[in-house]
């Protein structure tokens, strides 16, 4: 039954089944990156130029700056992985999803809810918890939005014709039913029946903490330990890691999230045991780094040609490269320096957007043609799409994290004025700003590439667009090669 | 105890207790009995080992547009 053979359409029908929902996601997401990304660039400029747009209420920091997160967070990074996950979930089922307007309408739910969501905020409404600072009316929307979507994953699961459950779909298993467990508890406990004291922060901070951990994570590796296999058509290197490294995720991962709270005045006990787990999450990251790195040895020339495979293992170093750091971040010693510094500002961005948004633009290109029958139309904008996001990111991170830990030294140091220090945190500033507008012309280039691939714009295309492998566009990126528009090779 | 105190309990014990019983369903379900076979699972003999699929699904998509 497992790995029998089937008529080679069955994955074309499955594909095919899955189009409606997963276009429905995936623009909804792109618009929202679109829309996050201006938001974050208003609020990077007002970091150093507070002056700018200061004189309206609805574009000042205490405003754009949640409207940026919660446009990322839940327009961009989960409708893509939310799409993401439907479209592997029935692949790996090898079943058709059922209903498919039915997931349709879950994302026009969700779109609504996110609409209101950040209207609400940019109106004055948030409610003021991080991560959750939708006003009180939104949270019930999404979580129906998300009930469809949670249930017919699991529906199709049950469809399956593929007898065994790859550790890509045990990952999206946690995605599915952790992330309705920590949206729908925290709600309640922060926002509808608000608890008091020390535990709200705790609440709090093992959401936001998991948001990332028990949500995005698990999507983004579920996609990676799928995708680099199959793109590059060789099994990953040791599936008994792959398994290890999920349960061992399950088990440590939950108990991260009051590292948050180093220095705070909560049970010292409480961010002991936090920081121990954040130690052994060695064993689930290291179980990953070790599986993709060597599963892709042999394999890294084919980063010259696969747009997916480029973003993906991007994606895959930067999650082992987020989590190290996270774990020595929970440490005291360290932790005394960076918090509440833009040390932290670089290492959440590495994650939501290092890791996981390149990850989920990686599956974004291998997914979209098969949905839309319509190659990508311009090798050179996907490449300006990856060096942009990726330098943007790089130097976004590496300015930050060193200006964080210089801001962070000077912090514990109480001869220096307060002032001294901010302002000598402003040349950072600009510079992040200008990361910023690195990232979001990549994003600007990717959704106009996106939108002709929807649109069927451009010249029909017979072959794939991979980046150097026409003859004329030769190794080096910087080769002046015209994008394979049309041509037949 | 509050209506609040239950419902964050039993949704603790529910989560919590699908993981447990997934690992567990696992063992029971043969899972993990071939690793080795498991890994090749997302393969087949449209798209076998060794076959690079980054590329456009020529022909195929036409079908069902």
């Amino acid at each position: 039954m497992s790995l029998v053979t089937r008529p080679p359409d069955r994955r074309v029908s499955i594909d095919a089944s899955t189009r409606l929902p997963v276009l429905v996601f995936f623009t909804s997401a792109v618009f929202w990156l679109v829309t996050g990304s201006f938001l974050a660039i208003l609020a990077s400029i007002k970091m150093h130029t507070p002056g700018f747009l200061a004189s309206t209420s609805w574009l000042t920091f205490g405003r754009v700056r949640p409207a940026h997160l919660n446009a990322v967070a839940y327009g961009w990074a989960s409708m893509a992985g939310i799409g993401v996950l439907l479209w592997l979930m029935a692949r790996l089922s090898r079943a058709e999803l059922r209903y498919p307007w039915l997931l349709a309408v879950a994302g026009g739910i969700w779109n609504v809810g996110i609409l209101l969501g950040i209207v609400g905020i940019l109106s004055g409404q948030s409610s003021g918890i991080e991560w959750l600072e939708f006003p009180p009316y939104v949270p019930p929307i999404l979580v129906a939005a998300y009930a469809i979507v949670g249930v017919w994953a699991v529906v199709t699961f049950r469809d399956r014709r593929e007898k065994h459950v790859y550790v890509s779909q045990w990952y999206l298993f946690g995605a599915i039913f952790w992330f309705p467990w920590l949206y729908t508890v925290t709600n309640l406990l922060m926002v509808y029946q608000p608890i008091t004291g020390v535990t709200q922060a705790s609440v709090n901070w093992w959401y936001g903490h998991n948001a990332l951990g028990l949500w995005f994570t698990p999507i983004g590796l579920a996609a990676a330990y799928y995708l680099i296999p199959k793109v590059i058509g060789r099994p990953i290197h040791s599936y008994y890691l792959s398994i290890l490294g999920f349960w061992a995720l399950a088990l440590f991962y939950n108990w991260n999230g009051a590292h948050h709270l180093i220095g705070g005045p909560v049970p010292a006990w409480l961010v002991t045991v936090s920081s121990v787990a954040s130690g052994m999450m060695i064993i689930p990251v290291g179980a990953v780094a070790i599986n993709h790195h060597m599963t892709m040895w042999g394999y890294f020339h084919v980063l010259k040609y696969s747009p997916t495979l480029r973003f993906i293992v991007f994606g895959s170093m930067c999650y082992t490269a987020v989590s190290l750091q996270g774990m020595s971040q929970s440490f005291r010693t360290l932790n005394q320096v960076t918090h509440f510094t833009h040390y932290t500002v670089a290492h959440a961005h590495l994650g939501l957007y290092g890791f996981f948004s390149m990850v989920m633009f990686g599956c974004i290109y291998y997914i979209m043609p098969r949905l839309t029958g319509w190659e990508w139309a311009s090798s050179r904008m996907i490449k300006i799409h990856f060096w942009t996001t990726a330098l943007g990111i790089g130097s976004y991170w590496t300015i930050l994290t060193w200006g964080g830990l210089m801001q962070g030294i000077e912090l514990n140091d109480s001869d220096l004025p307060f002032m001294t220090i901010m302002k000598r945190t402003i040349p950072y500033l600009w510079s992040r700003t200008f990361s910023g507008v690195l990232m979001t012309t990549g994003h600007l280039v990717f959704a106009a590439l996106f939108a002709m691939n929807l649109l069927h714009l451009g010249e029909r295309r017979t072959e794939p667009t991979l980046l150097g492998d026409n003859d004329d566009n030769v190794a080096t990126e910087s080769a002046q090669a015209p994008p394979v528009l049309g041509s037949s090779h | 105890m509050t209506l609040t105190e239950i419902i964050w309990m039993a949704c603790a014990f529910i989560f919590g207790g699908t993981a447990v019983w997934g690992l567990s369903w696992s063992v029971r379900a043969g899972q993990l009995d071939d690793l080795n076979g498991a890994a090749t699972s997302i393969f087949d003999d449209d798209e076998p080992v060794g076959l690079r699929t980054d590329g456009f699904p020529t022909g195929q998509v036409e079908k069902f547009r």
